[in-house]
């Protein structure tokens, strides 16, 4: 029961968000991830955190998230400047669970109105797991499309997540994300 | 990239340091309009389509009064008339460049675009924040000035309606300080402090209708000061990067800032 | 004294803004346009909005309570149902009026939507945001014209200080003043803050009555509203720790609850019939989205909360098979002691009762599965397979089927 216009004073009276964000460069080729390598055809921007953060023309148009091994009982996601938000991640959970919890974790900072339209078996590098395929607005309203793949390994969660603009911006590196889940390999 | 918001902030919590901080970053943002060259140019190779015509789009402008206070308060009818010379000023630029232009007609008071448009104008505004943020982005400040950007195949639908090769977005926030503020001004400066006092932001992008792409995109309006006329001793071009947008010499002035070294 | 100066100007120039008048529109070189100039733009995005529900069926039957608790602005107010977790309405000054899922998920009955909608037009009837702008307004021009003045002086006397050199006595006295100045700056801002909220807290409060007095009118039952802020304190025990009184926007809910049962008691006594709560026809408008708005309002909220959430269905009188299964989801998550055996036993149930949904089939063969019920688990996947042929996870459970044949 609040006014919309409370809001736009507070705007007035918050203090800036003075973060600087650091990224380095991900260059073309193999990267050793730690229990698997991959390999990626196009230089992405990295961001560290939880999950990892690569992108080419900004967040704001595409990205990719990596969750690189979450402990059984660990929370999912640890942005910056936030506390840690989501479900804790269970090793027992099945694939509609870790989509259902990645995606309220997502719904507190990057996605709006999330929809899951497709979840499938799919093998992660040599090992069994699965794909799903879901539909969103970014917190700036735009439409976008996200693909993601992921894999319970030795009770580690480890996700790859694809998200673009539905206009132009999630086709133009939707090859590039899937040349790298091709090249998942120990 | 520079923010006024971090200048008006520190009017409501001041304290000597934060006025301090607030005047060197004012001088900063100054210094760095008058030098930011165009974020994204067209290839060496690339070339322009013979005679071609531009659809000058409703520019996205949002006008704001600085109060006496320091509170920026919007303003609807400065909004419309910032709008309207704007686009005016941009078409007349260009074709006394001898470019031919079509005008986009406004379809509405606060909100000019056509339904159907509207996602295109949104578009603009993310990916013209996603590329004064590239900045920050190794893969993208190594290609600069040759950035990649679109705005997607949806354009190819004003190609048709308005048969134009390429279309001109303009976002544009500015504002202007009341005689209450300009006043609180004159006695900051006595205390040797720099306030807020309007700001003028902007960018434009020159978009291909044929497949979206953002051919050349700048944003040399990136200033925050004083109004014409009550401009602290500051040169010349600082005082046209916060012209009034609201008149016609003013909007003039900024058309030519924003379309310095378009590609036509 | 040099304090007292930004408070009493203030004091004198904010007036009392004017109700809304039917079909009103702010002249065009208003600062009230420029506000809703703001809100037309925010208004306009939900256009594209995935967040909003298109329904034309429920968007006629709130748009009818609207209509009936406000008649006067019926033709002023634009409605729109987004999906969102929380128990939270929005108005904004330009007429565009926010319901969350999340709330209409929580409510009873139609009277209490109307006690919600009451209040929200009570904000636009009485131009709340527009005065509250105003107020702030006028209380950052005196904070700044007292600031500015101050420092001017402080620095003033500092340099003559300095200049003179006097003794460094005088110099420590004159710094010491700057930092006075600095504090009573300071507790400017505070003051301001704490002021502003408290207005705030008064515009609710008449919103609060307004919404209750439109409902008398319009034959609810008024003592809805009593229910509406009773859940909000059952809720806001969960979420410890409540602010105090004086660091709300909002009057705390137990107090507007109070209000609201005395006003309603003020109400029958001079009018003598009690109003109704159209709790049937409510529910049956809600059932379409119960079980799309409880996925939503789950995500993301702590355990009790979403037991709190439970028990609300419970009462409200959703069907068993739907509470039970999110009921089974919650423990499923929350994975505490006891938690399996409670989620399988909450499954089992939902899928002997009236409206579960087909994902109740397939969480359930998780269960079985989990307990080495295999052949059991392997028929609740193809439940689920035949209740829900078009589901996106088709091909992830018949693999399931698959690997238990």
């Amino acid at each position: 029961m609040r006014r919309v216009a409370a809001l736009l004073g507070g705007v007035l009276l918050a203090a800036p968000a003075g973060c600087t964000y650091s990224y380095r460069t991900i260059e073309p080729g193999t990267h050793d991830l730690g229990r698997y390598a991959i390999t990626t055809p196009v230089a992405w921007s990295e961001w560290l955190a939880r999950p990892t953060v690569w992108t080419v023309h900004g967040e704001g148009l595409e990205y990719v998230l990596h969750l690189n091994g979450v402990a059984d009982g660990q929370k999912m996601f640890m942005e910056l400047g936030r506390r840690e938000t989501g479900h804790r991640f269970l090793a027992s959970w099945r694939a509609s669970e870790v989509v259902d919890a990645f995606l309220a974790g997502m719904s507190r900072r990057r996605m709006n109105a999330g929809r899951v339209v497709k979840l499938a078996p799919a093998s992660f590098g040599p090992w069994q797991g699965f794909g799903f395929e879901v539909e969103f607005e970014s917190p700036m309203g735009m439409p976008m499309r996200g693909t993601g793949r992921a894999a319970i390994i030795d009770d580690e969660l480890h996700l790859f997540f694809y998200a673009g603009a539905r206009e132009h911006y999630y086709e133009k590196h939707l090859p590039a994300f899937e040349a790298i889940l091709a090249s998942i390999a120990t | 990239m520079g923010d006024g918001g971090i200048v008006s902030n520190c009017l409501i919590h001041r304290n000597a340091t934060c006025a301090r901080r607030g005047g060197i970053l004012l001088l900063a943002l100054l210094a760095g309009c008058a030098t930011q060259p165009p974020l994204i140019e067209p290839d060496p190779a690339w070339e322009p389509v013979r005679s071609a015509t531009v659809l000058v789009i409703p520019p996205d402008s949002r006008i704001a009064r600085v109060t006496l206070g320091g509170m920026e308060e919007e303003r609807a009818d400065w909004s419309r008339e910032a709008r309207a010379e704007l686009q005016d000023a941009l078409a007349t630029r260009l074709n006394w460049q001898g470019v031919s232009t079509v005008s986009y007609p406004s379809h509405g008071d606060v909100i000019p675009w056509r339904p159907e448009d509207a996602p295109l104008v949104a578009m603009h505004e993310v990916v013209g924040v996603s590329i004064l943020a590239s900045e920050r982005l190794p893969t993208q400040r190594a290609r600069r000035p040759h950035l990649d950007y679109s705005l997607g195949g949806a354009v190819k639908r004003l190609r048709e309606d308005f048969d134009a090769d390429y279309a001109l977005f303009v976002q544009c926030r500015a504002s202007y300080p009341s005689e209450g503020r300009v006043a609180i001004g004159v006695m900051a400066v006595l205390a040797g402090r720099s306030v807020h006092m309007g700001s003028v932001f902007g960018f434009a992008s020159l978009v291909d209708l044929a497949d979206g792409k953002v051919i050349w995109f700048s944003a040399p309006l990136n200033g925050s000061g004083a109004r014409r006329g009550f401009g602290f001793g500051l040169p010349p071009p600082q005082l046209i990067a916060t012209a009034d947008v609201r008149e016609p010499d003013g909007a003039a002035a900024v058309a030519d800032l924003l379309l310095a070294g378009v590609p036509l | 004294m040099a304090w007292s100066l930004p408070l009493l100007l203030a004091g004198c120039v904010s007036q009392p803004v004017d109700d809304a008048q039917q079909r009103h529109r702010p002249a065009h070189d208003t600062d009230e346009a420029g506000l809703w100039q703001m809100l037309e733009r925010e208004e306009y995005k939900l256009h594209t909005s995935t967040a909003v529900i298109r329904d034309e069926a429920l968007q006629d039957y709130l748009e009818s309570v609207l209509c009936r608790v406000a008649p006067a602005y019926c033709g002023d107010i634009r409605l729109y149902v987004l999906r969102g977790p929380h128990f939270d309405a929005a108005m904004a000054p330009n007429g565009m009026l926010l319901l969350f899922s999340g709330l209409l998920v929580r409510l009873e009955n139609e009277a209490q939507v109307a006690a919600i909608l009451g209040h929200e037009v009570g904000h636009y009837a009485k131009r709340h945001s527009l005065e509250q702008w105003r107020r702030l307004r006028v209380r950052l021009a005196a904070m700044e014209t007292a600031s500015t003045v101050m420092s001017a002086g402080a620095d003033l006397a500092i340099a003559v200080g300095t200049a003179a050199r006097g003794s460094a006595t005088a110099g420590r006295v004159l710094r010491n003043a700057a930092r006075a100045q600095m504090a009573l700056h300071y507790s400017f801002v505070l003051a301001t803050f704490v002021e502003q909220l408290a207005y705030s807290r008064e515009q609710e409060r008449e919103a609060d009555e307004y919404g209750v007095s439109q409902m008398v009118a319009a034959g609810y039952n008024p003592g809805a509203a009593a229910a509406v802020w009773d859940h909000l304190v059952q809720v806001e025990v969960l979420t410890e720790p409540r602010p105090p009184r004086f660091l709300r926007s909002h009057p705390l809910p137990e107090d507007r609850k109070q209000r609201a049962l005395s006003q309603a008691a003020k109400n029958r006594a001079t009018v003598p019939q009690t109003g109704r709560d159209y709790r049937d026809r409510f529910l049956a408008h809600m059932a379409p989205f119960r079980d799309s708005w409880l996925r939503v309002a789950r995500q993301g909220l702590d355990p009790d909360l979403q037991a709190l959430l439970m028990a609300r269905q419970r009462q409200i009188g959703a069907p068993e098979g739907l509470v039970s299964f999110h009921e089974a989801s919650m423990y499923r998550v929350r994975n505490g002691k006891g938690d399996a055996a409670r989620a399988m036993e909450a499954l089992s149930r939902a899928v002997r009762s009236d409206g579960c949904p087909a994902e109740a089939f397939r969480d359930y063969g998780f269960a079985l599965w989990d307990d080495m019920r295999t052949a059991e688990a392997r028929r609740a996947f193809e439940d689920y397979l035949a209740a829900a042929p078009g589901a996106g996870d088709r091909a992830m459970v018949a693999s399931y089927v698959a690997e238990l044949q």
